[in-house]
Parts: structure tokens; C-alpha cells; sequence
């Protein structure tokens, strides 16, 4: 009985092992092996030989792919009656192919010259064994226009048209890990280099101040979407400006938290909600004053209410010599003039 | 000279137009965007983005009334050798120190050979129709060098007029460099002039294997909010209350389809130290990533926010041939904050359910029931729909 047991349980495990491994994708499915191109270049087969025609062809054409009429000019007795693209050369290496020869501004006319007809200066990969041979994007870049065509950001010499190509980039710019943190910063250094791709409705969806709507709610439909507001994010916007209110300020004024809670009736301003601030908020020197603490925690909630017109509520108590008391921290410094700018002469009338 | 030059021959140039109807059912909104572009490589590229909608007050929409905004309308000239190029009209600003900003104006960019850029901009920064202060204009420049083919260091001032008042002025460092294929970092730094003092450092390394299999990123950010608040408000003689968050994040691909990621951060608010993490766990159901299951554990610490958070999402291909998509979007959150009581909540649990069909000539259905419960509102129901349509196309050879 034990015995059937253990062997219940290992077809069960193994069963499940192969099964998971499948779903994790550690077992591939079959697919067409990779074309044998060193093994021709070691017999030393012209690359004409297979994709004749090539040398003339310029911006459009087919993408000259041998067929199987082609190999079996070789070939002749093949092991197998079925299209020879069917197992030899991978399916994904042709799609991109044909993408390169939509997308891109080529002519092997043009190269073929510059090349003395030596196909391996750009397709490296042939003397490797993989049949993904197209040219990578620093073999490109090394030749002396393309070098100076990527220091001029004129992408547009190559791509017919980069932000509609929709490729992510393969070697020279990585978007990995964490970009909705890391793209700022990058993008401030070299702007330029990402708007080669990007447009401004990709920046405008988030950073735009007339947006309709956040993009998480526009885009219902894409939950894997990184944003930073996700479709819930108003459970916890408030515990997360008290976190991090620099952060809601490098994009939203501080009047954009007052004026979506007034339009929805959920503000101090709406008559029928009285008072946001909880019992002893403020009060004489002495008492519990509670609002002090919360002001340097968030800032930006108090200048949400009390910025403009409102801060002469503030500066009735926090002047030189008024109960609230100096209000500047020790060291402060400005260049404001105290007489004439704001907010200086709300508190230092004549400039005192 | 160089005018008469023979320039090339113009390939293919790409247009594009896009019209999207967007809904919402309570509380009732209704949207329209547009959008085009084209190119007429290397001179112009133009780009427009415009919307109309009418229903509950939400972002730019008025108290229910009709609305027409233009989120983007930029036309972007350039000599053909790429020497020089200016953009006008309505765009986002975002270029060294300068924080991304949402203007009507012009950004002018010159390259030397030496890979020396030099740029200028200016313009009036959009308020949304928010009442209150009014920006007045924004003005600044940019010097940037090219550290090889690995990098750029630049430098960069900008100034900010408020109903007439200097209230904002700026200088920064912004800094990046690809040390290696594996090695990649990047930093920004910005100072307050008219309240001398730090107003934002950004600074992030990250590697990576070369396989992708495994990548590391230690990252820092400090942010005041008094010197990001326009200097004319009271608020900035509270001095320095700047957060600083700094953290470390892994990215494992654990097996082919599947990815992991770990990130913790400590973060510091008011003088008292947090901290927030989280996990996350992505699979895809196919090789192409065309279907996906992904789950993430959440926590925070961090002053008055503290919470944790549960996330599962979905995308679930029903059915696919070579004209049409059929895909189900499950999605549910849950936030569990420490601070439970009878008023708030005990958790606020959030989900969606979207049902997209889309056909390879550019039309797009997808419709969505959602319902949440929050601090606020205890059943939330909503319906959601949108409608759109795509089409690129290319113009002469």
C-alpha cells in the first residue's frame, strides 16, 4: 500500500514539476532552431548565394530571404518534403526583418559600396552560431555619418519613424528596473535623447496640469501599467502626502488639493463641513497648538487653504513680538526684500 | 551654402490621428480626445492633443459644464544637419534643474560639434484654470557637454515671475553617465536662491548582468517642500523640512516568465525616521508576455502613513487571431491602514473588472465595473467604457 502511495505521489510531483516548469516558461516549447550561417560561411558560401539580389536593393523591396527552391540547389536530396524555413531559422528573426526593412531608411546599395562588399563588417553575428545577424545599433553608430547623425539626435536619418516604431531600445538606452523613479532624472540630463522616441502626449498623460482624467483611470483596461497614481491611489493620497508632500508638489500646486476638495464638498471652505481641524489645533501659547507640528510635517496641506489670502490668518499670531512668535527657524536667510516682496511685508511692515 | 546643399531624399513621412470616447457613469462623465501628429522629416514635427468633456467636476472638467482643454499642441522645427531645434506652442517642459513643466512657450536648442548643447526656454506655466496665483512666466537656460559616448553633465538656471514678484530661482547640476553596459547612474541637483537652500537631490546607480537576469539599484531623493512652493508663500519661512528617502531595489528574473522584485527604502519626515517597502511578483502566461498575473505585498511606515496593501492583477487573453483581441483585465487592491476605527474603515478594498476587444484596424472597445470602499465612502460603484480608434499611415516616398 506504501509503495503505491509513493509512487502516487511522485507521478503527482513530477507531474507538477513539469507542469510548472512549463508555466514558468523553463521548458520551451519546440520551435525552429536557429539557421546554421557559420556552418555555410565555413564552407565558404558566398552570402549572394543564398539572398541573391541583395546588393541592388534600396529603402523598400522584399527582404530577400532564400527559399526553399534556393536550397535545394545544394541541397539536393533535402531529409524532409516540408518548406525548409519551417525548422531551419527562427520565425522572430524574419518578423524582425521585416520590421528593420518598414521601419528603417536602408539601402544595401548604398552599404555595399562603403562595404567593398564584405557582409560581415556589419552582420557580425554570421560568424557566430545564431542567425540573428542583424546589424546592432553600435556597428551602426561606428561608422562616421551614423556617428554624427546619433550626436545630432537625428534619429529620423535611419528610423522612418521612431516614436511610431514603438521598439524598446535593445543595447544603447535601457529602461529596466524601476523607470517611473529613475526616468526623471534621466530625462532631465538628456531630454534630448528620449524625445527621439517619445512624444510630448507620453509626458503630457502624466505631467500635463489640463489632463482630464489620471491615466490608471483613462487606461482601464492596462493593469500591469506602472503609474504614479495608481486606480486606487485615492484611499491613500492623504497618508501619502503627509509621507512625502515634496513629492505632490513637483507637479501639483498647492492649490490643486483645495480646489478638487471644494468642487466635491469635502473641504473646510464648503459651508456645511464647519472646521477641518480637530479640537485643540491652535490656541494660546501653553495649549495642546497641535497645528505647529502638522505644518512642518505638510506643509503644502496648510498652503492649500491658508496660501495667498489666507496666511494674514497665520501672521496675526506668528509675527516679531505677537503670541504665535517668530515663525522662522534658526539660521533662516533670504533674498527677498523685506519691505516690498511677499511674503516678507505681510509681518515686516516698512521693512522692520 | 549649406541651404543648397542636396539634402536627402525624403522616405516615407508618418501621420497618425486618434479619437477616443471615454465614460464614466456615476458620477457621470463624458470625454473626448483627439489626437494627431505628422512629420515632414528632418524640418517639422507636429503633434496636438486636445479634449472636450462635460459631467461631475474631476480634474480640468467644471462644475458640469462643457470644457475644452488642449493638453498639447507643439510644433518642433529643425535644421536638417540637427545643429539647432526650437519647439513652440504648449508642451512639457523637463530639462536639467527645471522640474517638469507644463507650458506655453518655447524651448530653443543648439549642439555644438564639441557635444556641447546649449538650450533656452520660456514661457507661462499652465495653471489649469486653478483659482489663485497666477504665474506670471518662466525663463531659463541650459549648458550641457557630452562626456564621450557615455554620458552628459550639465548645468542649468531658470527664473520665475509670480503676479509680477520674483518668486522662484534656481540653479542645478544634472548628471549622467552609462559607465559600462552594466553600469548605469544618474543624478540632479538643485538649489533655491531666492531662500538659499537645497531644494531636490536625485541620485540613482543601477547594474545589471548582462544576461538581464538580475538587476540593483541604490537610489537617494531629497525634496523640500518650501523651497518647491512658490517663494511668495508664507509657508517657505518654515525653513528646511526636506524628506529624504534613500533604499536599495532587486529585480530577479527568476525564471523566464517569471520576475521578482524586492525594494526597501528608509525615509525620513519631520525628524522621524520610516520606512517603505514592497514585493512584487510578475508572471506571464505566455512567452509573447501576452497574458499576465502579477501580485504585490506593500508596506508603510512613514510618519502618519501607515498601511499595508495586498495587489492582484490580471490580463487574460480570451480569445486571439490575427485581426482581434478579446482580453479580461481582473484587478484588486486592498489597503489595511494601522490606524483602524468604525469612522474610516477597518480596509478599504478596491476592484475592477475590465473586458477589452480590440481589431487590428485601429478600433478598440473596453468596458469595466468597479467598486471601492474608503475613509470616505463606504460602497463606490462606477462604470466604465471607452471607445477608440488609431490610424497611422505613411505619406509620399
Amino acid at each position: 500500500m506504501r509503495k503505491i502511495v509513493a509512487v502516487t505521489a511522485l507521478i503527482v510531483l513530477a507531474g507538477s514539476a513539469g507542469a510548472c516548469a512549463k508555466m514558468l516558461g523553463l521548458e520551451q516549447e519546440k520551435e525552429n532552431r536557429a539557421f546554421e550561417h557559420r556552418a555555410h560561411v565555413l564552407e565558404g558560401i558566398n552570402c549572394l548565394e543564398c539572398h541573391a539580389g541583395i546588393p541592388e536593393t534600396g529603402d523598400t523591396g522584399p527582404t530577400h530571404f532564400p527559399t526553399t527552391a534556393d536550397c535545394v540547389e545544394c541541397h539536393e536530396e533535402p531529409h524532409d518534403p516540408e518548406t525548409c524555413s519551417n525548422c531551419h531559422g527562427r520565425a522572430r528573426n524574419r518578423y524582425a526583418a521585416e520590421m528593420a526593412r518598414k521601419h528603417l531608411r536602408f539601402s544595401h546599395a548604398t552599404h555595399q559600396e562603403e562595404g567593398a562588399g564584405d557582409c560581415v563588417r556589419c552582420h557580425v553575428n554570421v560568424t557566430a552560431d545564431s542567425d540573428y545577424v542583424r546589424t546592432k545599433h553600435p556597428t551602426c553608430l561606428s561608422c562616421h555619418t551614423h556617428k554624427g547623425q546619433w550626436d545630432t539626435r537625428d534619429c529620423g536619418g535611419c528610423h522612418v519613424d521612431l516614436p511610431g516604431e514603438m521598439a524598446r531600445p535593445e543595447s544603447h538606452v535601457v529602461h529596466d528596473g524601476n523607470f517611473l523613479r529613475e526616468h526623471g532624472v534621466q530625462a532631465n540630463a538628456q531630454g534630448d535623447l528620449c524625445t527621439s522616441c517619445h512624444t510630448q502626449r507620453q509626458c503630457a498623460e502624466c505631467h500635463g496640469i489640463t489632463v482630464p482624467t489620471i491615466p490608471s483611470r483613462l487606461d482601464f483596461d492596462a493593469p500591469m501599467r506602472d503609474t504614479m497614481h495608481r486606480a486606487n491611489f485615492i484611499s491613500v493620497h492623504d497618508m501619502q502626502a503627509a509621507a512625502d508632500p515634496a513629492a505632490c508638489v513637483v507637479c501639483h500646486s498647492e492649490l490643486f488639493c483645495v480646489d478638487c476638495h471644494t468642487r466635491l464638498g469635502i473641504s473646510g471652505q464648503n459651508p456645511s463641513r464647519g472646521n477641518p481641524h480637530p479640537p485643540g489645533w491652535s490656541g494660546p501659547p501653553g495649549s495642546s497648538n497641535t497645528h505647529g507640528q502638522a505644518a512642518r510635517l505638510d506643509p503644502l496641506s496648510c498652503a492649500s487653504c491658508h496660501g495667498g489670502a489666507g496666511e494674514v490668518l497665520c501672521v496675526s499670531c506668528h509675527q516679531v513680538g505677537g503670541p504665535g512668535g517668530n515663525p522662522h527657524p534658526p539660521g533662516f536667510n533670504s533674498r527677498l526684500d523685506k519691505a516690498n516682496d511677499l511674503p516678507c511685508r505681510l509681518c515686516h511692515v516698512g521693512g522692520l | 551654402m549649406l541651404l543648397l546643399a542636396p539634402l536627402p531624399q525624403a522616405a516615407a513621412q508618418p501621420h497618425s490621428v486618434g479619437a477616443e470616447l471615454w465614460g464614466q457613469l456615476d458620477p457621470n462623465v463624458g470625454l473626448i480626445i483627439l489626437e494627431g501628429s505628422t512629420r515632414k522629416y528632418p524640418y517639422v514635427d507636429a503633434e496636438a492633443l486636445i479634449w472636450g468633456g462635460a459631467g461631475s467636476p474631476q480634474f480640468g472638467l467644471r462644475d458640469n459644464e462643457a470644457t475644452f482643454e488642449a493638453l498639447v499642441i507643439s510644433v518642433k522645427v529643425r535644421d536638417p544637419k540637427g545643429i539647432s531645434d526650437a519647439r513652440l506652442g504648449r508642451f512639457i517642459l523637463g530639462t536639467g534643474a527645471v522640474r517638469a513643466q507644463h507650458i506655453d512657450g518655447g524651448h530653443l536648442t543648439l549642439r555644438a560639434p564639441s557635444k556641447t548643447h546649449f538650450e533656452a526656454f520660456g514661457g507661462v506655466p499652465i495653471d489649469g484654470n486653478i483659482e489663485g496665483r497666477r504665474y506670471d512666466w518662466i525663463a531659463g537656460a541650459r549648458v550641457s557637454q557630452g562626456l564621450g559616448k557615455i554620458g552628459t553633465l550639465g548645468g542649468s538656471y531658470y527664473n520665475r515671475y509670480n503676479a509680477g514678484q520674483r518668486s522662484d530661482e534656481e540653479v542645478g547640476v544634472d548628471f549622467s553617465l552609462r559607465a559600462a553596459s552594466w553600469l548605469d547612474m544618474a543624478a540632479k541637483f538643485s538649489w533655491e536662491i531666492v531662500n538659499p537652500g537645497l531644494a531636490e537631490v536625485l541620485a540613482t546607480i543601477s547594474s545589471q548582468t548582462n544576461n538581464r537576469k538580475f538587476r540593483g539599484e541604490l537610489f537617494a531623493s531629497k525634496r523640500n517642500p518650501t523651497r518647491f512652493l512658490q517663494q511668495t508663500s508664507l509657508f517657505t519661512v518654515l525653513g528646511d523640512l526636506g524628506t529624504l528617502k534613500t533604499g536599495a531595489n532587486l529585480f530577479w528574473r527568476a525564471a523566464p516568465r517569471l520576475d521578482l522584485t524586492v525594494e526597501g527604502a528608509g525615509q525620513q519626515a519631520a525628524d522621524q525616521w520610516g520606512w517603505t517597502g514592497y514585493l512584487r511578483g510578475l508572471l506571464r502566461t505566455d512567452d509573447e508576455g501576452k497574458g499576465s498575473v502579477l501580485g504585490e505585498l506593500r508596506r508603510q511606515q512613514v510618519a502618519a502613513s501607515r498601511w499595508t496593501g495586498i495587489r492582484l492583477a490580471s490580463v487574460i487573453q480570451l480569445f486571439e487571431n490575427i485581426h482581434q483581441t478579446v482580453g479580461l483585465m481582473p484587478e484588486f487592491e486592498i489597503i489595511i491602514p494601522d490606524d483602524r476605527n468604525d469612522v474610516t474603515g477597518r480596509a478599504w478594498p478596491w476592484g475592477r473588472l475590465a473586458l477589452r476587444y480590440r481589431h487590428q484596424s485601429g478600433w478598440s472597445f473596453a468596458t469595466a465595473a468597479e467598486a471601492s470602499a474608503n475613509q470616505t465612502q463606504r460602497l463606490d460603484v462606477r462604470g466604465l467604457a471607452r471607445v477608440s480608434y488609431q490610424r497611422a499611415w505613411h505619406g509620399k516616398q
